[in-house]
């Protein structure tokens, strides 16, 4: 059947029409003057359709003198009538190569660039170094060697661990993995300090010389564990020339304020219902507006942009349309229980301390102080609360900063 | 009637030497393929053609297949193959 099919699409073939009342006859003399015909279909009591070759189609006519039916080309198929009317419509043949040709180039050339993997490192930076080594959108496919360019990736950017460089179609994908890096904090000596006004309760010391005793009460930014060398019971692994690295744990009691107040009275506004619209249309530079403004004392604003855009692409057209809705406000004044207020002040007073201890922290005792103030006719209630927490003290500083004063000083 | 007596001798001739009968009498040879394909070889033409019904004609008389939608896929002097939904086969012997 398919071989068929191609022999006859090669060697050209009609579909004819044959209209008459002896289209058995018809069929029969075909065959039997060895005229091959195929795929017949009878439409109708006197029509008819089938396939002939170009050359059976030609000795159909001695039969159809003798026949009394008629035949008529409905369409004619295969190769040799499409190169002939290919041949008549030139410039046809020569737009579809055209554009085989254009695709096939298009399709050979590197339209993006996609770096990932990038952290630290700017993207710019891998940029610049691919458009170094010749890499922007817009090469040949066959001018790019991806082990070339990943070497130079890798000589040209020191902070990379690997690189890979990928073609897919006209996509250069480029991976790339950078080193990671022990943060500068990690190396430099320093010693330990008090981040906070503490008693100290417990010292620990891995590394360094300790400078305070327990029970004795330091302040903020006082050194706790010296790093320096200078002592002859320092121990610990040298870092850097003459410093430790202090290291140990400083633990205190710390004692912390916080206040939180609450109103008897607030104002809650909310919507009354009422909304007006207005409306901004901008293409590109220029904008147009329709609306009404406001009449409304108070009001919120509710804008919504809308763009129209082409997702498949993630293209967006320059159209913008803005909705604005103004809701008209009214105030309330709605009183709150004095009970209800207290526990949001306590609450809140807890909140402002809460976020200062450290997440370790052990509290050792709490006291609690109400006041209730009037202020502008409105009451308000206030509490004070004072925290006596346990907890970590010590906090490392860098020694570098110490030592870069010191040597501005002696160079003068 | 001399055909009939050829005939005869023929087909004794055929079965003696164990020859295959169509070949020596010019028999029709037919292949069903489901009930979509019918091929038959040796026919001697078409009598009636219609998509329900299509008589050929044999050297022993006349076959009639029924069905729905019956297409004529190739037509040869000797060999014609007909596709569609073939409901029946029906052989009817010719007078003499």
């Amino acid at each position: 059947m398919l071989i068929r099919g191609l022999w006859s699409y090669h060697q050209g073939y009609v579909i004819i029409k044959v209209k008459g009342s002896h289209i058995e006859e018809f069929l029969n003399r075909a065959s039997k003057e060895g005229i091959y015909l195929w795929q017949i279909e009878r439409l109708s009591s006197e029509l008819l359709i089938a396939r002939v070759s170009v050359s059976g189609f030609r000795r159909l006519r001695e039969i159809v003198r003798s026949v009394p039916v008629t035949v008529r080309i409905r369409q004619r198929m295969g190769l040799p009538f499409l190169k002939q009317k290919l041949g008549q419509r030139i410039a046809l043949l020569a737009g579809a190569i055209l554009s085989i040709l254009c695709i096939y180039m298009l399709s050979s050339i590197v339209w993006f660039v996609q770096i990932h993997g990038a952290e630290q490192l700017d993207t710019a930076l891998v940029n610049e170094t691919l458009q170094e080594a010749g890499i922007r959108p817009g090469v040949w496919r066959s001018s790019i060697d991806s082990r070339e360019i990943e070497k130079q990736l890798m000589l040209n950017l020191p902070q990379l661990a690997w690189a890979g460089v990928r073609l897919r179609g006209t996509l250069l994908e480029v991976t790339i993995v950078e080193k990671v890096e022990m943060s500068v904090d990690e190396r430099v000596p320093g010693d330990i300090v008090a981040d906070k006004n503490a008693l100290v309760t417990q010292i620990i010391p891995f590394v360094g010389t300790v400078l305070v005793e327990e029970g004795e009460t330091v302040t903020e930014g006082q050194v706790l564990i010296d790093g320096g060398l200078g002592g002859p019971d320092s121990m610990g692994q040298g870092v850097g020339e003459g410093y430790l690295r202090a290291a140990g744990m400083v633990k205190g009691r710390v004692w912390y304020k916080g206040f939180g107040e609450a109103d008897l009275v607030c104002y809650v506004s909310h919507r009354t219902g009422r909304v007006q619209t207005t409306h901004r249309l901008s293409i590109g530079a220029w904008h147009w507006d329709w609306g009404e403004l406001p009449p409304f004392d108070s009001y919120e604003e509710e804008t919504k942009r809308q763009r129209p855009a082409v997702a498949r692409l993630k293209w967006e057209l320059p159209i913008e349309l803005v909705t604005t809705d103004y809701h008209e406000l009214v105030t309330e004044r709605v009183e709150t229980d004095p009970d209800v207020a207290k526990e949001t002040a306590l609450r809140r007073s807890w909140e402002a301390i809460e976020a200062r201890l450290t997440p370790k922290a052990e509290i050792l005792s709490q006291e609690v102080e109400l006041i209730t103030e009037e202020r502008n006719g409105d009451t308000l209630i206030r509490v004070k609360r004072i925290v006596e927490v346990h907890e970590e003290i010590g906090t490392f500083r860098a020694r570098w900063n110490r030592e870069a004063k010191e040597i501005r000083e002696g160079s003068r | 009637m001399g055909k009939t007596t050829r005939d005869r001798l023929l087909q004794t001739l055929a079965s003696a030497f164990e020859l295959p009968e169509d070949v020596v009498l010019d028999l029709t040879r037919i292949t069903i393929t489901g009930n979509t394909q019918f091929l038959m070889e040796n026919h001697r033409g078409i009598l009636a053609y219609d998509p329900e019904k299509i008589s050929l004609r044999t050297d022993q008389g006349e076959t009639v297949i029924t069905g729905r939608n019956l297409k004529i896929d190739s037509l040869f002097a000797s060999e014609i193959m007909i596709t569609g939904s073939i409901n029946g086969i029906q052989f009817i012997r010719s007078r003499g």
